[in-house]
């Protein structure tokens, strides 16, 4: 079939240029950034080759903050999930009525955005006028500074994220229990296993692939995040639910050192790319999805 | 034991289902609450006392109408954009055999390994020499070309029989009219799931905006609310109604099209 040659990429075009001039481009100039010294974004810069990538190691919190953000998700993501793989077993369990009507509610969290997450919590667990603290003085228990306290807000985050996100991952394990044949069961119950033996030993391993996708997604998300502590405790007390993304932000936006900021976000691409490829690798054999 | 067996489970999942929805509720029936009642003390958990006041105070004093129609300008408008270019895209991809073709299918893809989270200090300079920081350009553009749009629109349109395609090209149809009134009208279901997806992402976006604007009549609902919410007292009987406000669409949009939603999902649209 003889079509004309450039019509393809007159298609392809509007696209292409959008991710060349407002990706690609920033992912190489955000490299050349990181080599120079740029006190204010604004005045003339210093080349300095690899010295951002030193100071950020030795002077600017930011490998705190990396340590953090790993702690971070080393808690969130067993927390997802459990939380999302209990509700789907009991969103496919016969037992459960009314099933279709539960889960939208269940997934509705996962439709709200960031800021909105963050205010309701704030609303919930604010010190003078949150639900929690006035349900505690009512009852004459003392308040509990929920976000106030370095421990409590960043349990809380762990908790909160868990809420906004594990209806999602929710659906994705719906998808994958329903995917496993029934004749494993049916096999599994005239041998006279139980409950607990049929979750353990066919369910479980079934789930092996959607598992893994879900760990990685929920891995990736829980690093990237930033919305919700930056609206809910501002990245504090302190630094001490500032993570690795919002430490990036406060460099170039609050402290405008630029050069800095890019050398941190190039050590937070290297993570994500490794992180990236583990999933390209992975979902290949998770291809339910695909 | 079956009997045990079905109470604990229906009983987790009520209180499940208080866990995931009782903040959520306890937001919306604050919002209707005069202001003297939030901040009494003793606290007062429930009340009948209940009115529209916040609303109409939030509403009329100001600017809040005018970030929820900077946040559906940037919405429709990139939703519009999204569609067109994904389909467009999509279709070469899927449709032509062409030099680059495959290279430049995986160079979107790998674009998807920088998320604005590690760009945002280049993009920023970007947009600045661009001059398209703080204008409606700057919020809609950029985040329109998503390589989850175009893997979508490929995967789908790759499944779309080619004789389609050829029958029309026999009966003299330009490659034009071949996407407008043929390839178009049969991919209403693709272009459907990544609408919801599209306005999902654009109404909920924060850090874009946050990184894009500075000058408060461009905020987004999304970066008025962050940014209010940020000031050293909160005004809860003026941010609870806004906050309730800005839900309402994308609450609507997902009841009325939860199966679309779901379908994405399973769609491996997993952002």
């Amino acid at each position: 079939m003889k079509t004309k040659r450039f019509i393809p990429y007159i298609f392809i075009a509007p696209a292409f240029s959008i991710f060349l001039i407002f990706i690609i481009y920033p992912g190489i100039l955000g490299f050349i950034i990181s080599m120079y010294r740029t006190p204010y974004s604004f005045g003339p810069s210093v080349f300095i080759g690899l010295g951002n990538y030193f100071s950020i190691f030795k002077t600017t919190g930011f490998l705190e903050a990396l340590l953090r953000t790993f702690l971070f998700s080393l808690l969130v993501v067993p927390t997802i999930y459990f939380s999302s793989l209990g509700l789907a077993l009991l969103m496919t369990s016969p037992s459960v009525k009314a099933k279709s009507v539960l889960r939208v509610f269940f997934f509705l969290p996962s439709v709200l955005s960031g800021v909105i997450t963050a205010l309701i919590w704030d609303w919930m667990l604010n010190y003078d006028f949150g639900f929690l603290n006035n349900l505690f003085t009512i009852l004459g228990m003392r308040n509990i500074p929920f976000l106030l306290n370095p421990m409590d807000a960043f349990l809380s985050l762990v908790l909160i994220m868990a809420w906004a996100v594990s209806g999602f991952f929710m659906v994705i394990f719906i998808a994958g229990i329903q995917s496993i044949p029934q004749e494993l069961y049916e096999a599994a119950e005239i041998d006279g296993a139980s409950t607990f033996e049929k979750f353990a030993f066919i369910t479980l391993p079934m789930l092996k692939p959607t598992s893994i996708l879900v760990i990685i997604l929920s891995t990736i998300q829980s690093m990237q995040l930033f919305d919700i502590p930056f609206v809910l405790t501002g990245g504090g007390p302190g630094e001490t639910t500032t993570f690795a993304v919002e430490k990036v932000y406060n460099t170039a936006f609050i402290n405008l050192n630029m050069g800095l900021a890019s050398a941190m976000s190039f050590v937070l691409f290297v993570i994500f790319l490794v992180i990236g490829l583990t999933q390209f690798k992975v979902s290949r054999e998770g291809q339910f999805l695909a | 034991m079956k009997k045990f067996k079905f109470i604990f489970l229906n009983v987790l999942t009520y209180v499940l289902l208080f866990v995931f929805f009782f903040p959520i509720f306890w937001l919306v029936l604050s919002s209707f609450r005069p202001a003297y009642d939030l901040y009494a003390y003793p606290p007062k958990l429930f009340t009948t006392d209940l009115t529209f006041e916040n609303y109409v105070n939030a509403w009329t004093s100001g600017d809040f109408p005018i970030y929820f129609l900077n946040s559906a300008i940037v919405t429709i408008s990139a939703t519009i954009l999204t569609i067109a270019i994904s389909m467009m895209a999509g279709f070469a991809l899927a449709k032509y055999k062409f030099f680059g073709g495959n290279a430049i299918f995986w160079t979107i893809l790998a674009t998807l390994m920088l998320p604005l989270q590690v760009i945002m200090v280049p993009i920023f300079i970007v947009l600045k020499d661009f001059h398209m920081l703080n204008s409606y350009l700057g919020l809609i553009i950029p985040p329109a070309a998503t390589p989850t749009g175009i893997f979508l629109v490929r995967q789908y349109l790759v499944s779309l029989p080619n004789e389609l395609i050829e029958f029309a090209r026999i009966d003299g149809a330009s490659e034009w009219r071949i996407f407008w009134s043929i390839i178009l009208p049969l991919s209403t279901p693709v272009i459907a799931t990544l609408s919801i997806f599209s306005v999902l992402w654009r109404w909920n976006d924060f850090l874009w905006p946050l990184i894009v604007i500075s000058n408060e009549k461009l905020y987004t609902v999304q970066l008025a609310l962050g940014m209010f919410s940020g000031q050293h007292t909160i005004n809860w009987s003026g941010l609870l109604p806004m906050t309730v406000l800005s839900m309402i669409p994308i609450v609507i949009v997902f009841i009325a099209f939860q199966r679309l939603f779901i379908k994405g999902i399973y769609a491996g649209s997993v952002k």
